[in-house]
């Protein structure tokens, strides 16, 4: 079932008087429960392309199609709507809120879209953070934990809601090979365990390999749309 | 929206430092507001004090006439003081003292200098009854003032060299505006907390007064102290209506309407402290701008995390608004209690004045000290102010934090 659709995306910024392209016109169409990739040389286009489907910025042309709704055209305040309903985000720098538990900052996701009970999120908040392998560090702040801990925090906190999609835009560039593994190891359980639909970018071959479907983007366009074998 | 609320007040822990510096800059100058409004309030006091127990009394019986003219001592519109007027005045409830006053111009004679003053006939021991002058003689007492003694203050004594025993002349015009002297010796010399008694008044026995100006049992005015315990206003109305049945044409004067230079002083006053109030608010405008814009600046990626998240703008406006209402409330706090503490200070032991030249020339009857006095409206007013002006001048920064565009807040960053 297709979640997501985009017909000719493109992007141009303007650096100036030089306009920058930085996507050309890129077509896609993802259904739910998949786990992508989208790989490619710097300044090829990934965070830009990223940023269209996570509603966080709008194309300069082209329409984007999530849930069927078209959303390429909506207003500031509809797109945070969206977002805050719909979509994860996993960046590179955790950003968490230093003055907030490592529960705080999960349960902060949750209380902004306001559906249950205090009972509830307490409950799906201390659930979360074990599933990433937080249990016991609740109530630490983002200072009294590592990188790959506070990551893991980040993912908990972009799932939480349950969104259909989880956009990662270099989610393991900030963490050593081994706490890269595990959070894409996280990730890959998640979107087995739930079937959330995962679109993340990577620099890096052996991260790449978790994914399940492999997009290169180069210079603004799909170079190549590869799934993987069975 | 209590998630913002919850965040705002966990942020007021974060820079710690600046968040600190920013309630002592709120409070140190709101704290200057409130010395300098305590100061102002207790100079206002004092002037009052001081010319009604050394100028006035609390209240004045005179004619009409010479009421509007009283400024230039004429010798004209007396009244009679007589058993009549005494009996009136001694009957009304709420009177506890009355003192009979000969006042005219005078050049005052030492043999060698001549300046002119004010003579003041007085009953000694009436005047006792209405005014504090007796309390600060230097030398002799208000006893001494009979046959042709004068008492003098200090600041006259130096400026024409004049000691106890030492003989004067006072040149003065009579009623019908002839030429006479008197002859006196000084008996007393007093310091009085103020000025013009100090300065330009020769205190001398009625009798004496009355003969030299040839006016019979005429005086100028009669000054009444009344009981703080009865409403001035019903003495005033009480005596009124004695004159009328009496059908005496002297009028009743609150000690207000001689104190019209210190009341125009309060006025001045309160735009004074509207002054200091509005440096004091632009202060705390611009600690509280200059914090958040701060912090949005450090907390951008932050901000672009939340708006990635969904959080609404007004939502992130709220975090940062009630953080700065946290500074407000907490500037508040501290502006009082340091304002608690200098104005206790300013109330028990006093600010010298005498530093800082001779405040009279201003019209300001105090000469020593002037101590503060108590207002818990001030302080109430700081407060709610303070946190209002957090509130309020945090908004613009707020809505400016709060509008980053989010892929500029986490990427260009
Ligand atoms: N705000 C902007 N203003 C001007 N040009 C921009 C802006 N954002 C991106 N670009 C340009 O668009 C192109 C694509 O940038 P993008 O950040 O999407 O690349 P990327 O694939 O994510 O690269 P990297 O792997 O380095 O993160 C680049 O040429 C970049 O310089
Ligand atoms: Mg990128």
């Amino acid at each position: 079932m297709t979640l997501l659709e985009l017909k000719q995306i493109k992007k141009t910024y303007l650096q100036g008087k030089m306009e920058v392209p930085a996507l050309r016109g890129v077509d896609l169409i993802v259904d739910k429960g998949e786990f992508i990739t989208i790989f490619g040389p710097s300044g090829s286009g990934k965070t830009t392309l990223l940023n269209m489907i996570g509603c966080l910025d709008t194309p300069t042309d082209g329409e984007i199609y999530l849930n069927g709704n078209r959303i390429s055209a909506l207003s500031k305040k509809e797109l945070a709507l969206i977002r805050r309903n719909n979509i994860g985000f996993i960046f590179q720098s955790h950003n968490l809120i230093p003055v907030l538990t490592a529960y705080e900052n999960v349960e902060f996701a949750l209380l902004l879209i306001g559906r249950l009970s205090e009972g509830e999120t307490r409950e799906r908040v201390f659930k979360m953070l074990a599933k990433v392998g937080l249990k016991g560090k609740e109530n630490r702040k983002p200072g009294e934990l590592s990188g790959g801990e506070n990551q893991r925090v980040a993912i908990a906190r972009a799932l939480i809601k349950e969104p259909k999609l989880i956009l990662a835009d270099e989610p393991t560039a900030n963490l050593d090979s081994e706490n890269a593994l595990d959070v894409i190891k996280i990730m890959t359980m998640m979107n087995m365990e739930l079937g959330n639909t995962f679109i993340f970018s990577t620099h890096d071959p052996q991260i790449r390999e978790y994914a399940r479907r492999y997009i290169n983007l180069r210079d603004g366009l799909i170079f190549s749309d590869k799934k993987k074998e069975q | 929206m209590f998630f913002s609320i919850y965040l705002g007040l966990k942020n007021l822990l974060r820079q710690k430092r600046r968040n600190i510096i920013t309630i002592l800059v709120i409070a140190f100058s709101f704290l200057g507001y409130l010395f300098a409004e305590s100061l102002m309030n207790g100079m206002e006091e004092m002037s009052f004090e001081s010319i009604q127990n050394f100028e006035t009394g609390n209240i004045q019986i005179a004619e009409p006439d010479y009421w509007e003219e009283r400024d230039e001592l004429p010798i004209k519109g007396l009244v009679a003081w007589n058993e009549e007027l005494e009996g009136i005045i001694g009957q009304t409830d709420g009177v506890i003292g009355v003192s009979p006053e000969l006042k005219f111009p005078a050049n005052l004679n030492n043999g060698i200098d001549e300046m002119s003053i004010i003579g003041l006939g007085i009953n000694p021991k009436k005047y006792n009854e209405v005014f504090q002058t007796g309390e600060y003689f230097i030398e002799g007492s208000l006893g001494t003032l009979n046959d042709n003694k004068a008492v003098i203050g200090t600041v006259l004594a130096e400026l024409m060299d004049l000691k106890k025993d030492d003989h004067i002349i006072l040149l003065i015009r009579t009623k019908e505006d002839t030429f006479n002297t008197i002859d006196l010796e000084v008996g007393g010399i007093i310091r009085t907390p103020n000025p013009m008694l100090n300065s330009r008044i020769v205190l001398m026995p009625l009798d004496i007064a009355q003969r030299s100006l040839n006016v019979g049992d005429m005086v100028s005015m009669v000054s009444l102290k009344t009981s703080p315990a009865m409403p001035e206003k019903s003495i005033i109305k009480s005596l009124e209506d004695s004159f009328r049945v009496k059908k005496l044409s002297s009028q009743v004067y609150s000690w207000r309407e001689s104190a019209a230079d210190v009341i125009t002083l309060s006025t001045a006053k309160k735009g004074g402290a509207g002054a200091i109030l509005s440096v004091v608010l632009l202060i705390g405008i611009v600690g509280i701008v200059n914090n958040i814009i701060l912090s949005g600046i450090e907390r951008t990626a932050e901000i672009g995390m939340m708006k990635a998240l969904g959080m609404r703008e007004w939502e992130i406006v709220l975090v940062f608004m009630v953080e700065a209402a946290g500074i407000g409330v907490l500037g508040g706090l501290a502006s009082c209690l340091l304002g608690y503490l200098s104005v206790l200070w300013l109330v028990s032991s006093g600010f010298n004045v005498a530093n800082f030249g001779d405040w009279s020339q201003y019209g300001i009857p105090i000469v020593d000290r002037i101590y503060g006095v108590w207002n818990c409206q001030a302080f109430l007013y700081i407060f709610v102010s303070s946190v209002a002006v957090a509130v309020l001048s945090s908004i613009w920064p707020s809505y400016w934090a709060a509008r980053k565009d989010p892929v500029e807040a986490i990427y260009r960053h």
